[in-house]
């Protein structure tokens, strides 16, 4: 039985790599993956994303969901959950002008909701829109700054000046 | 059944091999249709095994294309009906992976698509999916310790096969010839 297993899973890597050299669709065996852009909607690093913390123009957007949102995000952030998008949308459209630039970001590298609230947004009319890629998980790693619902903000991590955390 | 309310050993034979037969149509019902939308987005349902952040960077491509083709194989041969132990046993490695996968994913409180069915967005990890998954392990465990393990037309009935075998039995006890 163990036999036959693995044989199926030899000829299936054989045929994975087949269809894969074939396929225009196919995709590098190691390498990173090509992110796909949204139109209208820039993709930004960690470095981008605090400059324009720290710029204090831009208004965070916090795309998932309430419950990790209470737990922390980036100070400022505005939460809009993703999966609650079309209840919420009034209250944001209330609360942040069309114009007004956005960063939206989520878990972290493609976790789905952002690129979704980013589409869903443009198509609610903003246009300044851009994309936290690393998003919280990155964001935490490097020390930046931290925010509960409360209110309450953590201190920085080494590097960082303490009252960095108020840019906003 | 037979007198005394215990089923007999045909009987027990049927009923099982209809228990076997649900459970590897079922199971390859979900594995065609979770293997052929993976296969044609490869890239897509990369960043889905991607997002899971349980795998090194450098092994999540040659994962995201394998994956499909074993899920694709295991599919044809439980519907089949060949080799039915073996791709049980698969089936339940892939099935007890996708469960742990989901249950660490739900503890450490990720916020993804699962990439199970639609790679581009659709469902969410929860628990409903840990549902699913447990119920897919226990079917392929079924079949990795039950099935038949060999290759033929006999095994492609399945059900069938009791039957038609009943009746061969039967037309030689009358003199005839199986299958007249």
């Amino acid at each position: 039985m163990l036999r036959k297993a693995s044989l199926i899973v030899l000829v299936a890597t054989a045929m994975a790599l087949v269809a894969n050299a074939i396929s225009p669709k196919g995709i590098p065996l190691f390498g990173p993956l090509p992110q796909p852009g949204i139109e209208g909607v820039g993709l930004i690093g960690l470095e981008d994303a605090w400059q324009s913390f720290e710029r204090g123009q831009e208004i965070f957007v916090d795309a998932r969901s309430a419950e990790q949102y209470r737990k922390g995000h980036i100070p400022g952030a505005v939460s809009l959950d993703a999966r609650r998008f079309e209840e919420r949308l009034s209250s944001f459209l209330a609360l942040v002008p069309l114009d007004a630039p956005l960063v939206v970001y989520c878990d972290g590298q493609g976790c789905g909701s952002s690129r979704e609230v980013a589409e869903l947004l443009r198509e609610a009319g903003y246009r300044n829109i851009r994309l936290f890629q690393g998003g919280w998980e990155e964001w935490v790693r490097s020390g930046y700054p931290r925010e509960t619902e409360a209110g309450d903000e953590t201190t920085v991590s080494e590097g960082q000046e303490d009252d960095s955390s108020t840019a906003h | 059944m037979e007198r005394g309310g215990r089923l007999g050993t045909t009987e027990r034979a049927r009923w099982e091999l209809w228990l076997l037969w649900l459970c590897r149509v079922s199971l390859a019902v979900v594995f065609l249709t979770a293997s052929l939308e993976k296969i044609a987005h490869p890239a897509e349902f990369a960043r889905a095994v991607s997002n899971y952040r349980i795998l090194p960077a450098v092994a999540v491509n040659l994962f995201s294309l394998v994956l499909p083709w074993v899920e694709l194989l295991c599919g044809l041969l439980l519907l089949a009906g060949q080799w039915t132990r073996s791709a049980g046993l698969l089936a339940a490695l892939l099935f007890f992976l996708f469960f742990l996968a989901v249950s660490t994913t739900l503890v450490r409180g990720l916020d993804i698509h699962c990439g199970c069915f639609d790679t581009t967005a659709g469902r969410k990890v929860g628990v409903q999916l840990l549902l699913e998954d447990s119920l897919w392990l226990l079917m392929s465990c079924v079949l990795a310790f039950r099935a038949d393990d060999r290759w033929g037309w006999r095994q492609l009935l399945g059900p069938l096969a009791l039957s038609r075998g009943k009746e061969a039995r039967h037309a030689g006890r009358r003199g005839q010839a199986p299958g007249s």
